[in-house]
């Protein structure tokens, strides 16, 4: 629960950065973004089932497909990091999202070796912050886009 | 010994933590040492420069960019090594536990993790001065555009600026996972009885300063990545268009530099009271136990913390009056800044009514304690005037910063540290220390402080700015020499006893006299148990808490205090 404090503030202070950014400057350039996201989103929609279910090892491998499909979406953006402001804040949040996924799906293979109560409520805590802020991410990457 | 030096148990990490604290603030006073040297004598050839940074100081004369890079190595061991890692990971890990009549932490491999993630920030950190180009100069505000550029902006804005951005996300995350750990343990981990009602202030203020850190850190971790992309990834968070850096254009475009300002002052404010907190707690204490009276409205003391870590948050704005921003934003900011006071004037007030009518005993923890209530209050002071725009505009970046901030956020804390240390060895080593050395110790340090820096605060009436490698240049300053001389001598003399102070607490380790169980007849439930703790810190007993934690010389009572744990658990 507490993590999940922390990673809301880190994604509020980012998000806050790119509200702030696109007001500065004329130069936001919009990009479009990879059709694939999509898809992502209904495999993390997916695994936050399977966590519900308690099918820790289900909900682990649709996290790593959801990591799979987003490096797929980084190698089909139309843009890089440095090519503006918009582009940037797209491999930034994707990314520090993605580096949480990571250790959430460590945390489910965990769970799926051995589940305590607590590591139950934790995980699924986790989790589900991960998919909410996801959402987060993704209205601000459809604002970005505009 | 290696399951020694990796344990688990909190009491070594406590320590652990306490030690890593030391050394780090024993090199950021011999780097201030060497600042006020260069700044009287900024001719003079040191051999012990030349031979330390071959290249910053050859011939034994510090450059100005070496000058700027201590400056900014201090300020950053200082801040983040010694003001937020001690009182909070040292004696929080060591003694929280404890007092909440717990075993260990929630998360106790969580805990050593983290100590381990702070050493290696702090060897990345120190790593710095060994890079190409030497250490970073830009302050540990680490102000773009300069920061986000590389090395075209100076020697250490290369490599050095690099490892500092590298060691201080380290250090985010190290704090993070260690405010995760303080919270949960506070709230699951209470013996029977201890009511939140019943928590010593101690407790309070950690469990305070570890919401403050988990908000303030992730933010300062998102700023860090944003400025390392800026510098490794082409990016333009902080960087503006048409920016000319030594001569060259770069090609970034439409980015801020104000937005780094905010990012990091949202964390840099809060970071105070990370630094003051735990403090505030173990004063408020120690006053109690010497004077034999309760702490004078507990109530109100948690309250006020509560209020402070909450209007931290909103003040930020303070550190960026002169940045451009509407005369608006700055009233708004300078009113929320000004009613930080009341809560701060709440606590000195309660610290007086703590003291009022008691039986003092003028040990040395009881003697930084008072000397904490002093500086708090001479900073705070000086702060209410640096809380306003038209102030500020003139007093920013002079040495009336350097000198309040020193007194409420260095000094203070130090103080706290030091009350700590005096208070708490016995428990945690098992020995006394020497009561006339510390007495000395303090008496010279007390006197010191404030002739180092009320001083700098005259100077910075005068138009002194700061973050100078020297002033020969400047005519109008030629006045200040002597008062330069003064604070440079005085600050040598202050560094110099603290040498006794290590040689009391090394000396003592091995030789002190034993310590009692509750050699300050204290009621905390630490004081009940051997000193130092046995492994799981109650031997096994269960502990229930049977009062509050500040029951001295209730009438009708035999013994003028009253122990919290309800049986002396063995
Ligand atoms: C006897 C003790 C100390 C002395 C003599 C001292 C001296 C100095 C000096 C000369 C500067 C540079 C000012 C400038 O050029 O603008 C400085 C900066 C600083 N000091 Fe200290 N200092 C001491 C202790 C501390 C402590 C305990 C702290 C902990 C908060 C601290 C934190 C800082 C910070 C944050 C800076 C600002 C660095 C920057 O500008 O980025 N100092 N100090
Ligand atoms: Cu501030």
């Amino acid at each position: 629960m507490l993590g999940s404090g922390a990673m809301v503030t880190l994604f509020s202070a980012l998000a806050s950065a790119l509200v702030i950014r696109r007001g500065l400057g004329g130069d936001w350039a919009a990009v479009a973004l990879p059709d694939v996201v999509w898809l992502n989103t209904a495999v993390l929609a997916a695994s936050g089932l399977a966590v519900e279910r308690r099918r820790w090892g289900t909900a682990a491998l649709l996290g790593a497909v959801f990591l799979a499909g987003q490096a797929l979406a980084w190698r089909s953006f139309g843009a890089t990091l440095a090519s503006g402001p918009a582009a940037a804040f797209f491999y930034v949040l994707t990314g520090v999202h993605g580096v949480h996924v990571l250790g959430g799906v460590a945390a489910l293979l965990a769970n799926w070796r051995r589940a305590t109560p607590g590591s139950v409520a934790a995980v699924r805590i986790y989790w589900h912050t991960l998919g909410g802020l996801w959402m987060v991410v993704l209205c601000l990457l459809l604002w970005a886009r505009s | 010994m290696l399951g020694r030096i990796f344990s688990t148990d909190h009491k070594v990490i406590g320590k652990q933590y306490y030690f890593l604290g030391l050394a780090s603030v024993l090199i950021g006073l011999v780097l201030s040492v060497f600042m006020r040297l260069h700044l009287i004598y900024p001719d003079r050839k040191v051999k012990l420069f030349e031979m330390l940074w071959p290249v910053g100081a050859a011939g034994g004369i510090m450059t100005p960019e070496l000058y700027l890079s201590i400056m900014t190595m201090h300020g950053t061991l200082m801040v983040f090594f010694v003001l937020t890692t001690v009182p909070q990971g040292g004696f929080g890990n060591y003694f929280l536990p404890i007092q909440i009549g717990a075993s260990d932490m929630a998360f106790p491999r969580l805990n050593a993790l983290s100590f381990w993630i702070t050493l290696a920030a702090l060897l990345v950190l120190l790593g710095a001065f060994f890079v190409p180009g030497g250490a970073p100069l830009g302050g540990w505000t680490a102000y773009p555009p300069l920061s986000a550029v590389g090395q075209i902006a100076g020697p250490g804005q290369g490599d050095g600026m690099d490892m500092w951005i590298l060691s201080v996300a380290l250090f985010s995350i190290a704090a993070l996972l260690t405010s995760i750990n303080f919270i949960a343990t506070v709230i699951e981990l209470r013996a029977p009885g201890m009511t939140l009602e019943r928590m010593p202030l101690t407790v309070w203020a950690w469990f305070t300063t570890a919401i403050i850190s988990l908000l303030a850190f992730a933010v300062l971790l998102a700023a860090g990545l944003l400025l390392l992309l800026d510098r490794w990834g082409g990016t333009s968070f902080f960087l503006p268009s048409g920016l000319v850096v030594s001569d060259r254009l770069l090609n970034h475009s439409g980015g801020s530099p104000l937005l780094w300002q905010h990012l990091f002052w949202f964390f840099g404010h809060p970071e105070v009271y990370i630094a003051i907190l735990p403090g505030m707690g173990l004063i408020s204490t120690i006053l109690s136990v010497n004077s034999r009276r309760p702490v004078f409205g507990y109530k109100a003391m948690v309250g006020a913390m509560l209020t402070i870590a909450f209007l931290g948050f909103v003040v930020w704005g303070h550190h960026m009056f002169i940045s451009g921003m509407s005369p608006y934003s700055a009233i708004a900011f300078s009113v929320l800044t000004l009613t930080v006071g009341v809560p701060s004037a709440i606590k000195t007030f309660n610290w007086l009514g703590t003291l009022w009518g008691g039986r003092l005993r003028l040990n040395v923890a009881m003697l930084f304690a008072l000397g904490f209530v002093s500086v708090f209050v001479a900073g705070g002071i000086t702060g209410v005037l640096l809380g306003q725009p038209a102030m500020d505009l003139y007093l920013h970046d002079t040495y009336f910063v350097v000198g309040h901030f020193h007194l409420i956020m260095g000094v203070a804390a130090v103080f706290a540290m030091f009350a700590g240390t005096y208070y708490w060895f016995p428990k945690m080593f098992g020995r006394m220390l020497n009561e006339t050395l510390g007495k000395i110790h303090f008496y010279i340090t007390f006197l010191g402080v404030y002739g180092i820096f009320v001083p700098m605060h005259v100077a910075g009436l005068a138009g002194n700015p700061r973050r100078y490698p020297d002033f020969k240049e400047f005519e109008f300053l030629s006045d200040l020499a002597w008062i330069h001389t003064f604070i440079s001598h005085t600050s040598f003399t202050v560094a110099a006893v603290q040498l006794l102070f290590l040689f009391n607490l090394f000396w003592s380790l091995w030789r002190g006299a034993r310590a009692a169980v509750n050699p300050w007849e204290a009621t905390t439930l630490e004081w009940s148990v051997p000193s130092p703790p046995p492994h799981d810190n109650f031997g096994g007993a269960s502990v229930t808490v049977v009062r509050g934690a500040y029951e001295f010389s209730v009438p009708g009572r035999e013994s003028d205090f009253a122990m919290q744990a309800g049986e002396t658990p063995q």
